[in-house]
């Protein structure tokens, strides 16, 4: 009986286990023939032997279930240890493109006005001098038509200078309340290290009836929206000159890279300046055909704003499709 | 536009106002800082009064000079500027002094002869260059004391602001407007300029010079005569026009200069011999050709379009002897609308008269006449004058209106004192009203608005509350915000699938698109000033920009080249249509350990597969592209629910050459093609289907849209789906090949029986052979 435990104990793998009980539980093994013997066993004495063979064959069979689980456990290891990867060879083999700067910024812009409750409204690139300079109250040889070097068409249309237009092109279209952002690419006659011919902005436009809207409002908004896409900084409104807009205010925020000490960024100014804005000219409205309305607009520059946030040095990169670029922001 | 420190408090008072505040200030009041230096006198540099100059025995070019420097006993200095001659005052760093750039003075020997010091240039010792040769000064910038520091001088610690103007500011095109803007703010007077009582010309202007006036005339226009004798060149006026970057040749052209820079009012200043009839008078004729096209002419030659240019044979020079002084005035808003049309060349003055110059005419002939109260001019004793008609703007504010722009309430008492001292006439005519009378330099001012800028900058935009905007709430769901969410989704999906976004100029080159077969405009919708020859018309594909960066990073040694762009293109007719290009090129993974380094190369299949993962279902149908870019054997149109949206197609290997590039796919959808359409859920069958595969023989050259036509055209209720799974070619198939396509059978009845399934099967089988001539394999 030791002997039969033993040698259970001893198989080392399922096929000799396997093996051993054949040898002892199968049709001719050995606890096959021990019940044999209960045939030859007189009356009194076979109920206790066959009492005795059982219980034997049961702590047997104990035995042999605990060691076959014991075999399958170590087998199922050593199958799982075949199975081992340096999984850490398989780091950083992403395929997965990128976004582009510009447009994941001009993404995340979006995203504040529209959670603000604004439409986003779009409008064509090729545009009239009525939209794109006239209505916005940017009569022909105004000094300020100046800053803005046009590309023209041979038929009297240009390539919108800015997305203001749309502000035009939706006043036109419905009444208010408005509430818009219009983003956009817009073109300049302009091609150096620090202009591109084209480039981004977003702009925006709120009108309401009556006197509701006014310059504190267009403060709130913008103060908060430059938070959450700057984080804490300081943000400053200049008053400035905008034809469109009467007040007009452009808006700093002290720098990001040297927190207002003065770097090279900001030309040693501990400003960067991000935004243009003020409340809507009653001139503009009077070529919309607004009447006894208020408002206020604001417009930014999307290269600006990625190149700052991602700290980007070269906008003429922007426009290269250069994957060394794009790649860093998988 | 620059100003000084010194210069500003010739008409107001800055005191208790620092460097730093005056730049916060005129950030504040909407005035731009954009640089500001302040110059400070090197310690032991001291006035010298010169005793005696003589040549350096030894060297031509070298002067010995005896200057007292206010010591026991004069200093011999050794100086090379040949100036020095004339010299009786001025700058000298004594031994131990060290001027800028680390130069510091020390005893020397110049050609044998002993030197103690160095007699000063202005660059020498720092500030701007103020003429050739060392400095000569005079008691334009106080008494002179002989050894007193430089740095005792107030002129010389001054500070130099250069201050960004925006457009409609004109006002402050000189140092008294800029003085203006801060006596609203620190409320604190403008000096009035006092010329007390001068001796003048004894003759009567008007027996000296005759006006001629044609018509209606738009500029005011007054005309002096000044008898010019000596007219010095006082030190403080030539520093600070060094100052400003304003310095002339001539000593007469740098007076009128200044009395520009410093009152802002236009001055000529003409040699009155040269204008003289036989007589001995000035007769001149003034006319209006059109509206503020003003000329002045002498015997038919013009001598002076207003506002624009003058002619310059008759300007006056410093030998001038009698000077013919006229000071004008034009509103810009005539004259740059007359300019435009006229296209005459106009001269630097015009930047000051485009954007609005000082109207105050007599401000401008009182300031000169007091800089030249130490010369021996003597001027008319009045100008003669041609004035245009002019109204004051009168506007009524309304305060509470006032307020609601600003957003806060600002004290009435604060609006007047502000508005006054920028020059408005105010009456209070009702409780909650005032009327202003606005400025004759203020063009740029014309409603409450502008009247609410002017007090929300000097009071500060940061002493107003930021106050959120109370709205009713209101879906603002329209079309592109829809489209933009679209949008958005579709470039999340191009990155998965392993493109970069490109964003590329919406211009082209108009040759390339030619030679490639693209659209072109119509040459008569064609840009007229193109910046480069590489953007000379707009785009009509995205496929060339892309073409392009692919190339670019070619070069950057790039091997795996995934881009895509979503972006305007234009049509003949310069119709604006939303495209979504797509282009791969080169590998198709990314080397790693996954491919063993050897990544695989993209191809036709690999391709269309990552579009799908993009853009979803679509089908390919035979290409009916004409573009040069193509490969015409891979190409295809793209159909997505019936509709074509786009194209794509491996690019031919010319183009691949032309560009540098290994095997390269591209594609150009329309983005309104790619706007998900509204789906309604049909019913799913509980029943088992079945899937029958066929094979079959066909034409080589048969597409496998022939047979999806005949298929898809067939009255089958039961069949599911279909879809090609093989295609084979060997030569014992001669001019054949092998398709097979898979066939899913399916009822919402019940299980369907094998008779049910060779029904359809067979007469799917009969269509095939009969539409498309097809063979069971």
């Amino acid at each position: 009986m030791e002997q039969l435990k033993e040698k259970i104990n001893s198989a080392l793998s399922l096929e000799e286990l396997e093996s051993i009980r054949i040898e002892i539980f199968g049709k001719k093994g050995i606890l096959a023939s021990e019940f044999a013997k209960l045939k030859d066993i007189p009356g009194p004495q076979k109920r206790e032997f066959a009492q005795g063979l059982n219980e034997k064959k049961a702590s047997l069979q104990e035995l042999f279930d605990i060691k076959l689980e014991q075999l399958k456990e170590q087998e199922l290891n050593k199958r799982l240890k075949a199975e081992a990867l340096d999984v850490t060879m398989y780091s950083n083999i992403s395929e997965k493109g990128a976004l582009h700067p510009v447009q994941e910024t001009m993404d995340k812009i979006i995203e504040y006005f529209v959670a603000m409750n604004f439409a986003v409204e779009s409008g064509p690139m090729v545009e009239d001098d009525f939209h794109n300079f006239e209505a916005l109250n940017l009569p022909k040889h105004h000094p300020a038509r100046d800053m803005q070097d046009t590309f023209y068409f041979k038929d009297n249309t240009l390539l919108r200078t800015h997305t203001s237009p749309v502000q035009i092109r939706t006043m036109m279209r419905k009444k208010p309340p408005i509430r818009i952002i219009a983003p956009g690419s817009v073109f300049r006659r302009d091609y150096d290290l620090t202009h591109t011919p084209m480039f981004h902005q977003v702009e925006g436009l709120v009108v309401e009836e009556g006197d509701k809207v006014s310059f504190a409002n267009l403060k709130s908004i913008l103060t908060d929206f430059l938070h959450y896409m700057f984080g804490d900084v300081e943000v400053r409104f200049r008053p400035s000159f905008f034809p469109f807009t009467e007040p007009s205010a452009e808006v700093d925020i002290s720098c990001i890279f040297c927190e207002g000490k003065g770097c090279r960024v900001c030309s040693h100014t501990g400003w960067l300046e991000v935004l243009g804005s003020g409340v809507v000219d009653p001139n503009v409205f009077k070529a919309v055909g607004y009447e006894n309305v208020s408002g206020y607009a604001f417009g930014l520059g999307v290269e600006r704003f990625a190149m700052l946030l991602h700290r980007i040095p070269d906008l003429r990169s922007l426009f290269e499709g250069d994957i060394r670029l794009l790649e860093q922001f998988r | 536009m620059i100003v000084t420190r010194r210069w500003l408090e010739e008409f107001i008072s800055l005191d208790g106002v620092d460097d730093q505040q005056l730049h916060n200030i005129f950030n504040s009041i909407g005035l731009e800082v954009d640089s500001m230096q302040h110059f400070e006198m090197p310690q032991n540099v001291v006035v010298g009064k010169i005793l005696s100059c003589g040549k350096h025995p030894d060297a031509d070019k070298l002067n010995l000079c005896l200057v007292d420097v206010g010591e026991d006993e004069p200093v011999q200095i050794i100086c090379g500027a040949s100036n020095v001659r004339d010299a009786q005052y001025v700058a000298v760093a004594k031994v131990g002094a060290i001027l800028p750039e680390d130069f510091a003075i020390k005893p020397a020997k110049l050609r044998g002869l002993d030197s103690f010091g160095m007699i000063c240039s202005s660059s020498e010792l720092g500030l701007p260059n103020s003429g050739d040769g060392i400095m000569i000064l005079d008691e334009s910038i106080g008494k002179l004391i002989s050894g007193k520091p430089l740095s005792d001088y107030p002129d010389f610690n001054d500070t130099v602001i250069e201050l960004e103007l925006t457009a409609n500011r004109g006002d402050c095109l000189s140092i008294r407007g800029v003085a203006r803007d801060l006596s609203a703010v620190l409320d604190r007077e403008i000096e009035r300029l006092d010329i007390g009582i001068m001796e003048t010309l004894p003759l009567g202007i008007a027996r000296m010079l005759e006006l001629r006036t044609k018509g209606r005339v738009d500029a005011d226009l007054y005309y002096s005569v000044i008898e010019k004798k000596q007219l010095p060149f006082p030190f403080l006026m030539r520093l600070r026009l060094a100052m400003v970057d304003a310095l002339c040749q001539e000593t007469i052209d740098s007076y009128i200069a200044y009395t520009i820079h410093s009152t802002g009012v236009i001055l000529r200043a003409y040699d009155a011999n040269r204008l003289r009839d036989d007589d001995g008078k000035i007769s001149l004729e003034i006319s209006q050709e059109f509206e503020g096209y003003v000329k002045v002419s002498y015997k038919n030659e013009s001598i002076c379009i207003v506002g624009v240019s003058c002619n310059r044979d008759y300007l006056a020079k410093d030998d001038s002897v009698d000077i013919l002084l006229e000071t004008s005035y034009i509103n810009p808003n005539i004259l740059v609308p007359a300019v435009a049309k006229m296209k005459p060349k106009s001269d630097e003055l015009y930047y000051r008269t485009s954007r609005g110059s000082e109207a105050d005419l007599l401000l401008g002939l009182e300031y000169l006449q007091n800089h030249c109260k130490e010369s021996s001019c003597l001027f008319s004793e009045t100008p003669l004058k041609v004035e245009s008609r002019w109204e004051a703007l009168n506007l009524s504010i309304d305060i509470p209106k006032l307020y609601s722009i600003i957003g806060q309430e600002i004290p009435k008492g604060t609006i007047y004192t502000i508005l006054q001292r920028l020059g408005f006439e105010v009456y209070r005519t009702a409780s909650e009203r005032f009327r202003v009378k606005v400025p004759r330099w203020r063009h740029d001012i014309s409603n409450i608005q502008d009247i609410a800028e002017e007090i929300l900058r000097i009071v500060g935009i940061n002493q107003i509350e930021a106050k959120p905007l109370e709205i009713f709430e209101k879906n603002q769901l329209t079309k592109s915000t829809l489209d933009f969410k679209v949008r958005r989704d579709l470039r999340q999906r191009a990155v998965s699938a392993g493109f970069f976004e490109a964003v590329t100029y919406a211009f082209a080159n108009r040759r390339l698109l030619e030679e490639y077969n693209f659209p072109i405009l119509d040459s008569s919708h064609e840009i007229l000033n193109p910046i480069v020859e590489e953007f000379n018309t707009l785009r009509s594909t995205l496929i060339l920009n892309l073409l392009e960066s692919a190339k670019r990073n070619v070069n950057y040694g790039k091997r795996r080249i995934p881009l895509f762009e979503i972006g305007s293109a234009f049509d003949k007719d310069r119709q604006e249509t939303l495209k979504v290009s797509f282009l791969w090129s080169g590998e198709f993974e990314v080397a790693s350990i996954l491919n063993q380094g050897k990544p695989a190369k993209i191809d036709f299949s690999s391709f269309v597969q990552k579009l799908s993962s993009i853009i979803g279902e679509f089908s390919l149908k035979a290409t009916t592209q004409t573009n040069g870019v193509i490969h015409p054997y891979q190409s295809a149109d793209v159909y997505k629910d019936g509709n074509y949206i786009g194209w794509l197609s491996k690019v031919h290997p010319k183009v691949c050459e032309a560009f540098d590039l290994e095997d390269t796919f591209i594609a150009e959808f329309n983005f309104d093609g790619l706007i998900p359409k509204h789906i309604d859920a049909r019913a799913i069958s509980n029943f088992q289907g079945t899937f029958k595969d066929l094979s079959l023989l066909v034409d080589r050259e048969l597409a496998y849209e022939e047979m999806y036509r005949v298929l898809e055209s067939l009255d089958e209720p039961l069949l599911n789906r279909f879809f090609a799974i093989d295609r084979y070619e060997d030569e014992q198939l001669n001019n054949q090949k092998s398709m097979t396509i898979r066939f899913f059978l399916q009822s919402q009845e019940g299980t369907l029986m094998e008779e049910e399934i060779d029904g359809i099967m067979n007469r799917i089988l009969k269509s095939l052979e009969k539409e498309c001539g097809a063979n069971l394999r």
